[in-house]
């Protein structure tokens, strides 16, 4: 939260969109993180990332004042992605298809920020969460990049602690079954 | 062939054991060759991911998603402003109904008490009241007339009350105050036009009627 967030978001429901840029400017690397991790794609994250905004500026009014904006955020850019992925059938990822992150990389509009993210140890973090269902990668992206409580992350995704808990278990253990073979795809 | 303890290794990752879990978890790991293996991958999914760096987007993304909400907003507000009018139509509509429907209940209650002023009023004039059997129509029985009159609208006003306090303690807690004003508003139009249609009917004490009809 910044300073003046509060009297931001108020002038923002009242349509005052320089107070909206704000919003924007202060949290788009979050939205378009979760997006991107989501995806993995900078053109779809891109997207992603302005359509949840478009859906905040829209439904600003439904915001509870007191409740944390960044987590309202995420948590319109986590059903965003959810449903976008359940639309399009892209669950899983095969580990063998080196060309998917490849392609993802390439069709990315990434700026400086971007370009850091093709390292190896990039690469092995995308292709650890493409083998993952998109109910399973949701919590762990929220865990991992932005810090959610198991709390948090229920509210957001609109399930119960105790699946949160679950969903991020099943998650690592998948990912532990495979750890191995990512780095070593990773080394080659 | 590793234990089932996938779950609280999951748990410790995040901090979410307790201390005696925390202790039960170690001690295991310490005698289990399995269980130690399956741990030092779940640290080692653990270390990948939380070293991960944070994707931004590309520079001019506020000016990009600018440029679009303006594109947008036109349509945006076109479609506002139509459901602003649909709004005001809503609300038009349901104030003329309302409306309409106090002014029938106003005539409905008031008509019942002109018609009963009325009758006796012309009782007294025409000599039929036994009011005027015993006295000449005079200002002072025309007086008492009326008086009587207003007490018995006075006893039905309080009946109703009466009636109506034990009515609204049950709707208070449908949550629903409107219904309770028609409610009401039926009740008091009923015990109106009962009481003008059992006076029409010959009945000369109708000043208990309305509490008769409550109690």
């Amino acid at each position: 939260m910044y300073d003046n967030e509060l009297a931001d978001i108020t002038a923002a429901r009242r349509g005052n969109t320089a107070a909206f840029t704000r919003l924007v400017e202060a949290y788009q690397s979050p939205v378009y993180n979760l997006a991107y991790r989501m995806l993995g794609n900078g053109g779809e994250a891109e997207e992603a990332a302005q359509e949840t905004f478009l859906r905040a500026y829209t439904q600003l009014a439904t915001y509870r004042l007191g409740r944390k904006f960044s987590s309202w955020l995420l948590s319109i850019a986590s059903h965003y992605c959810i449903d976008l992925l359940r639309r399009r059938r892209l669950t899983w990822l095969s580990i063998e298809d080196d060309e998917a992150p490849a392609e993802a990389l390439a069709s990315a509009e990434l700026g400086p920020e971007g370009t850091m993210l093709q390292t190896e140890q990039e690469q092995t973090v995308r292709k650890m969460l493409g083998t993952l269902p998109p109910d399973y990668r949701l919590p762990v992206v929220l865990r991992y990049w932005h810090d959610l409580s198991y709390e948090e992350i229920a509210e957001a995704t609109h399930s119960t602690v105790s699946a949160v808990k679950s969903r991020l278990f099943r998650a690592r253990a998948m990912l532990a079954d495979r750890i191995g073979q990512f780095q070593v795809a990773a080394d080659g | 062939m590793a234990h089932d303890y996938g779950e609280q290794m999951s748990l410790m990752l995040d901090g979410r054991l307790t201390t005696q879990e925390r202790a039960a978890l170690e001690a295991h790991l310490a005698t289990c060759d399995a269980c130690r293996a399956r741990w030092a991958a779940f640290q080692q999914v653990d270390r990948v991911l939380a070293d991960a760096a944070q994707a931004a987007p590309a520079p001019g993304f506020a000016t990009r998603l600018a440029a679009r909400l303006a594109r947008e907003s036109q349509a945006l507000d076109m479609g506002r402003a139509r459901q602003a009018r649909q709004a005001t139509r809503r609300r038009v509509i349901a104030g003329i109904g309302v409306f309409a429907t106090g002014a029938v209940a106003l005539v409905l209650l008031v008509v019942p008490m002109l018609l009963t002023a009325w009758d006796g009023v012309s009782d007294l004039v025409k000599g039929a009241s036994p009011l005027l059997n015993s006295a000449v129509a005079s200002a002072p029985s025309l007086l008492g007339y009326w008086l009587e009159s207003v007490a018995r609208w006075l006893v039905t006003l309080r009946a109703v009350g009466e009636a109506s306090e034990s009515i609204l303690s049950v709707l208070a807690h449908s949550g629903r105050p409107i219904l309770a004003g028609y409610v009401l508003m039926l009740l008091a139009i009923t015990v109106a036009w009962v009481t003008v249609i059992r006076s029409a009917s010959g009945r000369q004490n109708t000043t208990t009627l309305p509490v008769l009809i409550w109690l």
